[in-house]
């Protein structure tokens, strides 16, 4: 009498899965087709979820970038998801990005989507600011994905080496572990890279296996459930291709950010200049380049960048490091030099190349006042020519 | 005493091991069906965003 009622059992599991499975199917063919006309959203479940950088990941004309608000800002018709939003030398961007994003919540995020990476192209954006402090753990809280970290230490194939790094630095911000008792204890055992710290991971692993399937199911359902809430969303996107004149745009583009950045010598938006540095005053060459280094030195940001190289090359993605230049006016009269800031340039160049991961850090546009706004910096519509130049280049394998 | 006029079919109905099966399953189907609607849904809300700028 107690088999029917295994065999009922089992009838139903066996329904439910392959309802389940048609229905991750369904899912990704929803999120394939809509993912195009998704990339200038910058939908927040870009941040927490999975799904769509994976259905992004898979078209091979959208270009992924990861970084934070100078991916996003300024806003202007030369912003890369705008000014490649027809497509004009066939390709869009698809930006993963959220201001205050740091290393480690990009690396968690690639490290989360595994074998998606391979041969992939990626574009890790940073500016030079980012690398003289730590996040915090109340904007890293506001930022951790629960789902990109169950990925990551039960989902891809990364060596035990680079998932105790990560774990390490995980276990730094404790409070977004607390409502997960199997995830801590995992990262607990990777941490501690003893044997019986392997055991005892692989011992947790069938649970937290389990519960990362639950949770990318969970991804899949919200993110259909978003897209469907875009009433007026068209999967249909325009293309127009074109031929793009660099060098006319720059000059235009500079002219238009000229009237713009007029109220000081740095080239800085007029509002952003009255609103934040009003009350600047200029300190003697150098006198700041002690503090400078040092704050540079200790930043985790190097730890977290290190690791990031690590996650790339070992799940095989193309990746290429863009960053900004220091806006050099402003910081001469900051007192950081530009020794000082040859030092940033070189760290951060002699990491990515370590790991054969190419560099474009613009520090020949350094003296160039007009490239970003402020002293992050983010990127003016003039710089955004000088990105968006860099970025076809990467696309089409012109880049040097 | 009233009774049932259909319980002597529902008897032999339940006492049919195939319909009783098929009963049972989707029975446990439902129960996990409700169990999927129920935390099918997730959370991916994070804890209030504050920009932290550099």
């Amino acid at each position: 009498m107690r088999t029917i009622h295994i065999w009922a059992g089992f009838l139903a599991v066996l329904a439910v899965s392959a309802g389940l499975f048609l229905g991750v199917r369904y899912a990704q063919s929803v999120e394939a087709e809509y993912i195009h006309a998704l990339a200038p959203l910058h939908a927040p479940l870009n941040i927490t979820g999975s799904a769509l950088q994976e259905a992004a990941f898979q078209q091979p004309d959208l270009l992924m970038i990861y970084g934070a608000s100078e991916v996003l800002n300024q806003k202007s018709p030369n912003q890369a998801s705008a000014f490649f939003q027809t497509y004009p030398t066939g390709f869009e961007t698809y930006e993963v990005a959220r201001g205050g994003d740091r290393t480690i919540i990009v690396t968690e995020a690639l490290a989360a989507l595994g074998s998606d990476l391979r041969g992939k192209k990626v574009v890790i954006s940073y500016t030079p600011s980012q690398f003289t402090s730590a996040m915090n753990p109340t904007a890293y809280a506001g930022l951790f994905s629960r789902e990109h970290a169950y990925q990551l230490v039960f989902d891809t194939r990364l060596s035990r080496e680079t998932k105790q790094m990560l774990a390490n630095r995980m276990l730094e911000y404790p409070k977004t572990l607390e409502k997960d008792p199997v995830l801590q204890y995992a990262l607990e055992q990777l941490a501690s890279g003893t044997l019986q710290g392997t055991v005892l991971y692989d011992a947790v692993w069938p649970l937290g296996k389990l519960q990362t399937l639950v949770i990318e199911l969970q991804d899949h359902f919200a993110t259909v459930t978003y897209i469907r809430s875009l009433q007026k969303l068209n999967p249909e996107v325009v293309r127009r291709p074109s031929t793009i004149q660099w060098q006319t745009l720059a000059a235009q583009a500079r002219k238009q950010q000229i009237t713009q950045a007029n109220n000081n010598p740095y080239g800085f938006d007029n509002s952003i200049w009255k609103s934040k540095f009003a009350h600047f005053k200029i300190k003697p060459a150098g006198s700041g380049d002690q503090a400078y280094l040092a704050n540079m030195d200790r930043s985790t940001e190097w730890i977290d960048f290190d690791i990031l190289m690590r996650v790339l090359t070992e799940l095989g993605a193309q990746p290429i490091v863009l960053g900004r230049p220091f806006p050099a006016y402003y910081y001469d009269a900051n007192g950081i030099s530009a020794n000082a800031r040859l030092v940033f340039y070189n760290r951060l160049e002699q990491t990515a190349n370590r790991y054969g991961v190419p560099v474009v850090d613009f520090r020949d546009h350094e003296y160039d006042k007009y490239f970003g706004v402020d002293p992050a910096p983010h990127t003016s519509r003039e710089g955004w020519v000088y990105v968006d130049q860099s970025l076809n280049a990467f696309d089409h394998e012109t880049h040097p | 005493m009233w009774t049932n006029p259909l319980m002597p079919l529902i008897m032999r109905l339940i006492r049919n091991p195939w319909i009783r099966g098929a009963v049972l399953a989707f029975y446990y189907l439902a129960i996990l069906i409700i169990l999927i609607w129920m935390y099918g849904k997730g959370d991916f809300s994070t804890p209030g965003f504050v920009y932290q700028e550099f």
